[in-house]
């Protein structure tokens, strides 16, 4: 029974971005590593696709790794970061009045079609980020916070590439 | 032939196993269980408080999902037995001292209760449908019957009900070879979770404000039982010999704390309580979102207590 309240203004983004190297330098401090998120969704479609083929995902050699002997689902603390991620944004959902089901998307397009745009951009999002071992939260935040040289081009490479698609993609937005 | 090899449950495999003889089943059976015990124990305490009037439809729909859920439960446990076809030999002998035969006594009694708890509280769809059915007017007497004595049949949905919530921690207590689970603690903190987690179901159905407000309030009261209870579990456990202070330091510091400590009671009881304390105040959106979480923290709890158990022991396998 969702009610309706309020909408609290959002954090000024300066500040925001302030307290989320706060965040990963208490993770670096904390947990010796970085934030990350693509890892532990990896992890989690590892999980599934175990169920369905445990022979073929241990013998792969990406993913056989999670189902060593003695692995357990909960060993990286990835996991425990995403679901605090969820926890937290549900937190934050509900006491600034904003929780709510909804597709955000452009006024042309249907919720359809923004949805399987989403599922497309989020499958090369995916891939690429298994090619570059990590995602704008594994490079960008955490490598790019330790000023590694693969990390900053990982970052140049995802603004470039984000400008440049933007062009095509701009119409399912305005 | 021994009778009790003949209805032994899966842990008679200890030793071929690994030590590991309890899989998803037994979780999925305590979890069940307990939901059940907490949806028998709040709708009839609420019936004997509040009387009948005031049990909401949500309330009649949690007492008529408990037979499903107890059979969903009891088809688990059925899948952990060694020797399924045995089953009946559960009720053909009463043993004092065998929780397993309490626990198979109180499944009948509590069968019946539900039945007749469903018969004087239906939802008022069943009440519409069954009442339009010409081969059901031979039932009338007998729905007026439970609607005249709804009182006592919910006293015994609360003596029922405390009796199954309880019976799935003793279960667990009583093997004291297992010394996280050889504490007193545990009947009643079993109790607690699955009285919190039947409170919790039903405010996911719930669409009356007040009534969603004053089970948000008792489930408050209740995630703080259950934390105190947890407290004296490990605090109990921490304070007798060193097996049990390493079978404590299982959830606490070792493999199985992040899941313990992270989804349980952070998770589950911790970030609910905050939520529904802040939505109580008008601080916060009320959300099904919340009561989800307890129900997720309660099957945790009772997945981590039964796997963590079993990496402990007097004597490993």
């Amino acid at each position: 029974m969702e009610n309706e309240r309020v909408e609290k203004p959002l954090w000024d983004p300066y500040l925001a971005g302030f307290v989320l190297g706060l965040v990963l330098l208490a993770t670096y401090l904390v947990f010796g590593r970085g934030l990350g998120a693509s890892g532990a969704v990896t992890r989690f479609f590892a999980w599934m696709a175990h169920g369905v083929s445990p022979s073929w995902v241990e013998g792969n050699e990406h993913l056989g790794g999670y189902f060593n002997a003695g692995a357990k689902w909960w060993d990286d603390w990835l996991v425990f970061e995403l679901v605090g991620v969820a926890l937290g944004g549900l937190v934050a959902g509900l006491t600034g009045g904003r929780f709510r089901l909804g597709v955000d998307r452009g006024p042309r397009i249907s919720n359809r079609t923004r949805l399987g745009f989403a599922l497309l951009g989020g499958a090369i999002v995916g891939f690429g980020a298994r090619l570059a071992m990590g995602c704008t939260s594994g490079q960008a935040l955490s490598g790019g916070a330790t000023l590694a040289l693969g990390s900053w081009a990982f970052m140049f490479a995802v603004f470039g590439g984000g400008y440049g698609i933007a062009y095509f993609a701009r119409r399912l937005w305005t | 032939m021994n009778p009790h090899i003949e209805i032994e449950s899966t842990r008679g495999l200890a030793g071929a196993l690994g030590g590991t003889f309890w899989g998803w089943e037994i979780p999925t059976y305590l979890f069940l269980g307990g939901l059940v015990a907490g949806l028998m124990l709040t709708v009839s305490a609420l019936a004997i408080i509040r009387g009948r009037d005031r049990v909401t439809s949500a309330m009649r729909t949690g007492i008529l999902l408990t037979p499903f859920l107890l059979s969903l439960g009891m088809g688990a446990l059925f899948l952990d037995l060694s020797y399924k076809t045995h089953v009946f030999r559960f009720y053909t002998a009463f043993q004092p001292a065998s929780p397993m035969s309490w626990g198979s006594w109180i499944l009948l009694l509590v069968v019946p209760v539900q039945l007749g708890l469903i018969t004087a509280l239906p939802p008022q769809w069943l009440a519409d449908s069954v009442a339009a059915l010409s081969a059901t007017q031979r039932l009338v007497p007998l729905a007026k019957f439970c609607e005249r004595h709804l009182r006592g049949l919910a006293l015994a949905g609360v003596v029922t009900g405390a009796a199954l919530g309880v019976y799935t921690g003793v279960l667990l207590s009583a093997t004291v070879a297992r010394p996280l689970w050889s504490s007193g603690a545990l009947g009643a903190l079993f109790l607690a979770s699955g009285t919190s987690s039947g409170v919790a179901a039903l405010m996911l159905m719930e669409h009356e404000h007040a009534s969603h407000s004053s089970l948000a309030r008792l489930d408050v009261l209740l995630i703080g039982v259950e934390i105190a209870l947890l407290a004296m579990w490990l605090v109990g456990l921490l304070g007798q010999g060193p097996l049990y202070r390493e079978a404590a330091a299982t959830v606490l510091a070792g493999a199985y704390a992040p899941a313990f400590l992270g989804f349980v009671v952070f998770g589950g009881l911790l970030v609910p309580a905050a939520l529904e304390l802040l939505a109580l105040r008008g601080k916060a959106m009320t959300s099904r979102s919340v009561p989800a979480l307890v129900l997720v923290g309660g099957f945790l709890l009772r997945v981590v207590v039964i796997y963590a158990g079993q990496t402990g022991g007097f004597v490993r396998a």
